[in-house]
């Protein structure tokens, strides 16, 4: 590695300069590296793309038995999975024949309209009474096309450790807790008394409670227009007692999912979760070591609604009429039943709500029935169709949040400032 | 470094012919047509074109463009780059790359050079070390920073724990702005130490025994050598380590990207608190790919380009190996 002489050190530095270059963009394409396999339309395979605990596993693997003569196959995607399914979309290849899209992504993909096929025209209709009509809306376009039929919806739950509550002399039994935490006031009344005798913080982090306000309500930060609302009583509402839980020395201050956050929920540092009924799988997942410590009753303030996710048939799918039974096999009530089971995904179908396995205790829960709980939010669920910039226009909310709590910013100022930064991400969005 | 070596390859391959035919460059002819010399050589450009050029010059024009990903772009001329140098946030980001550059590569560098010279002497297992340093450049980035993250922990971390065992207090290393830049920086040093300090030994093993023999012989010490002798003949290498740091440090992603991650969907790759670990890099990530904005990420990424081209010419031109050809003489 000698490198003398002028023009071996320019071309060094040239070299160099190059290389930053091209490491640049190898990052922009680091995020797609998609392997996506068979296409959807012109092989006789049908392929379909989901993410871990999309669904259940014992009804992935029934799916594949049940349509082995059209090759089904399911590809489990991590990390990424709206950008590996952008990818494949902007390449034109390798794109599946089915493909899970979540709640969070809809908006977005809502937006590209003609990338799906319009399931109404595949005989559908008998089974669309089934679904929610709010959770349909999600998935239908500007010109009415319905893109994706739901796997599961969001109704949230207020998720507990029994025996931390037991230690601190506060009721266990989901019917006294709910009782006790029926508001937002209380649920914070609730956290000091468990804090003053165990030191444990009701929620991870001072946005996590901005966060499930704001799912409690019918508007979001982006309007159904696109005009701004961040300014308006809801998300002040939100924003006041997400500073509120802080000053009341009620949070945390961890990042949600974490490996502190594990440890913390692990060793009953954070006794309580706001959560998805899908957040059953996420808990189950990150500490398992707490089995049958946990109970789950109603949130406080009413049900928010938090994620849900749809199945989609991209438009290049040539085997249409396949792929629809597929979709359908998948959302059967029976297996909208397994997948409850076994990841939480709280379904879609209120048929399934009929199935045995909804009736059955989780010994994870320590054999409570855990399925009224979120049958009973649904009912009362706010629905909104969210906007595609709602996510952007809410980052500087939770940003600002964290700099109240994490670096002692005056609320007021914080509040004016992220009011002014959403408004002009929202502009910049548009 | 391997376009150069690659592109040179020609030009030294025929030079070597012709002096072997002992005759001008193209009668090398002789020994058949030149075309599987580029044959060979053609892979390399194949790929270059296809996954460097293309997307590098593809970008350029997206940062002139509003795209979303899948919808059709639309021409917006420099609005992008308008937008860009009154983005206070991207401002946020250079410093924090900067603040992250600094304690990272400083420590990195002297630490590095330490290592090298304890290296060169000679020591038993030299091998096992320069394995056992080397180890951390190729292990999974993403697996360190969630080990890190570990670590670094603010209730359950280890760091913490030895903190309190001697009787300190918690740091929030990963709830401050601060503290995550410290973190970050800790984890580049202990990913590329280990590297440098082999670069660093591979130009201190190019240094003729000779002359410490010949200080030796005039009475220097082991430390008087190194500064006299090790330093200033190791210039170039210096060099070269400087500016590949620079350029390195200054597109800081990975680690501060998994370090501050956060399941949340509601803000995606911020930087965590304060945004401290926002770094420009990864500020053109979650433009582009959480919230779509392609042309707005593009236009980011050629203003880290720019800043990095004149941060690298700033180093070459102020790193100590630049005029070691007039020091030398």
């Amino acid at each position: 590695m000698k490198l003398t002489g002028k023009r071996t050190r320019l071309s060094a530095a040239i070299a160099a300069v190059t290389v930053a270059a091209l490491s640049l963009t190898a990052c922009a394409g680091g995020g797609q590296s998609a392997s996506g396999t068979a296409a959807g339309g012109d092989s006789g395979t049908l392929s379909a793309w989901v993410w871990p605990g999309a669904m259940g596993e014992d009804v992935m693997s029934a799916a594949t038995t049940q349509f082995a003569s059209d090759k089904l196959e399911f590809n489990t995607i991590g990390d990424n999975f709206k950008q590996k399914l952008v990818t494949v979309f902007t390449g034109k290849s390798g794109v599946p024949s089915i493909t899970g899209v979540k709640g969070e992504d809809m908006p977005y993909f809502r937006q590209q309209g003609e990338l799906f096929t319009d399931l109404k025209t595949l005989g559908v209709d008998d089974i669309l009474a089934q679904y929610p009509s709010w959770k349909l809306a999600e998935a239908t376009t500007a010109d009415g096309k319905l893109i994706g039929l739901p796997m599961d919806i969001g109704p949230t739950g207020l998720f507990y450790r029994t025996d931390v509550l037991a230690q601190a002399g506060l009721p266990t039994d989901p019917a006294e807790v709910a009782a006790q935490t029926s508001t937002w006031e209380d649920y914070f009344a609730f956290g000091e008394k468990l804090k003053a005798a165990t030191g444990a913080f009701i929620s991870v982090s001072i946005d996590d409670v901005f966060t499930k306000v704001m799912g409690q309500s019918t508007s979001g930060i982006v309007g159904p227009n696109g005009e701004f609302q961040g300014d308006s009583e809801t998300v002040k509402k939100a924003w006041d007692l997400s500073v509120e839980a802080y000053q009341r020395g009620l949070v945390a201050n961890l990042v949600d999912e974490s490996p502190d956050w594990a440890s913390a929920v692990s060793s009953g540092k954070i006794p309580t979760v706001i959560g998805a009924a899908w957040h059953a799988g996420d808990i189950k997942g990150a500490v398992p070591d707490t089995s049958g410590k946990w109970a789950v009753t109603t949130t406080p303030g009413g049900p928010a609604n938090i994620g849900g996710s749809f199945l989609t048939i991209p438009a290049g799918t040539a085997n249409t009429a396949e792929a629809i039974k597929v979709i359908r096999y998948l959302l059967d009530p029976k297996n909208q039943a397994i997948t409850y089971t076994q990841v939480g995904n709280f379904p879609s179908n209120a048929q399934t709500l009929n199935e045995p396995q909804l009736k059955e205790g989780d010994a994870f829960f320590g054999g409570q029935v855990t399925a009224p709980v979120f049958e009973k939010a649904v009912e009362s669920m706010p629905t909104k169709v969210t906007s595609p910039y709602e996510s952007e226009a809410s980052a500087p909310y939770t940003t600002e949040l964290i700099n109240v709590a994490t670096q002692g910013k005056d609320p007021q100022q914080a509040w004016t400032d992220a009011v002014a930064a959403s408004k002009q991400a929202l502009a910049a969005a548009q | 470094m391997s376009l150069t070596k690659a592109s040179a390859t020609p030009t030294a391959l025929g030079a070597r012919l012709s002096r072997r035919t002992g005759r001008g460059a193209p009668r090398s002819v002789r020994r058949g047509p030149a075309w599987p010399m580029y044959l060979a050589i053609s892979p390399f450009f194949i790929l270059f074109c296809v996954f460097g050029l293309y997307p590098t010059v593809y970008s350029l024009v997206l940062s002139f463009q509003k795209w979303n990903g899948l919808g059709t772009p639309v021409w917006v001329g420099f609005q992008n780059f308008i937008d860009l140098f009154t983005d206070e946030t991207f401002y946020l980001a250079i410093r924090n790359t900067f603040i992250i550059f600094a304690l990272s590569t400083i420590p990195m560098l002297i630490l590095a050079l330490v290592l090298a010279a304890m290296l060169n002497s000679s020591i038993r297992y030299s091998t096992l070390f320069r394995i056992a340093y080397f180890v951390p450049n190729i292990t999974s980035v993403v697996a360190m920073a969630v080990l890190f993250g570990s670590i670094f922990g603010q209730n359950f971390g280890i760091a913490n724990q030895l903190l309190n065992a001697v009787g300190l207090d918690s740091v929030p290393w990963l709830t401050t702005p601060f503290g995550i830049q410290v973190t970050v920086a800790v984890l580049m040093t202990y990913q590329w130490t280990g590297y440098n300090a082999i670069i660093f030994l591979a130009g201190m093993q190019a240094i003729g025994e000779d002359i410490y023999e010949a200080a030796s012989l005039d009475g220097a010490g082991a430390f008087r050598q190194f500064w006299s002798i090790t330093l200033p003949l190791l210039r170039p290498t210096i060099m070269f380590v400087v500016v590949v740091s620079t350029i390195t440090g200054l597109q800081s992603f990975t680690e501060a990207q998994v370090l501050t991650s956060s399941s949340s969907t509601t803000n995606p790759n911020s930087g965590g608190a304060g945004q401290g670990g926002l770094t420009m890099v990864l500020y053109f990530y979650q433009q582009a790919f959480n919230y779509n904005k392609f042309g707005y990420g593009a236009a980011i990424a050629w203003g880290v380009f720019l800043i990095v081209v004149v941060f690298t010419i700033i180093s070459w031109r102020f790193s100590p190996g630049r005029n070691d050809g007039k020091a030398t003489r």
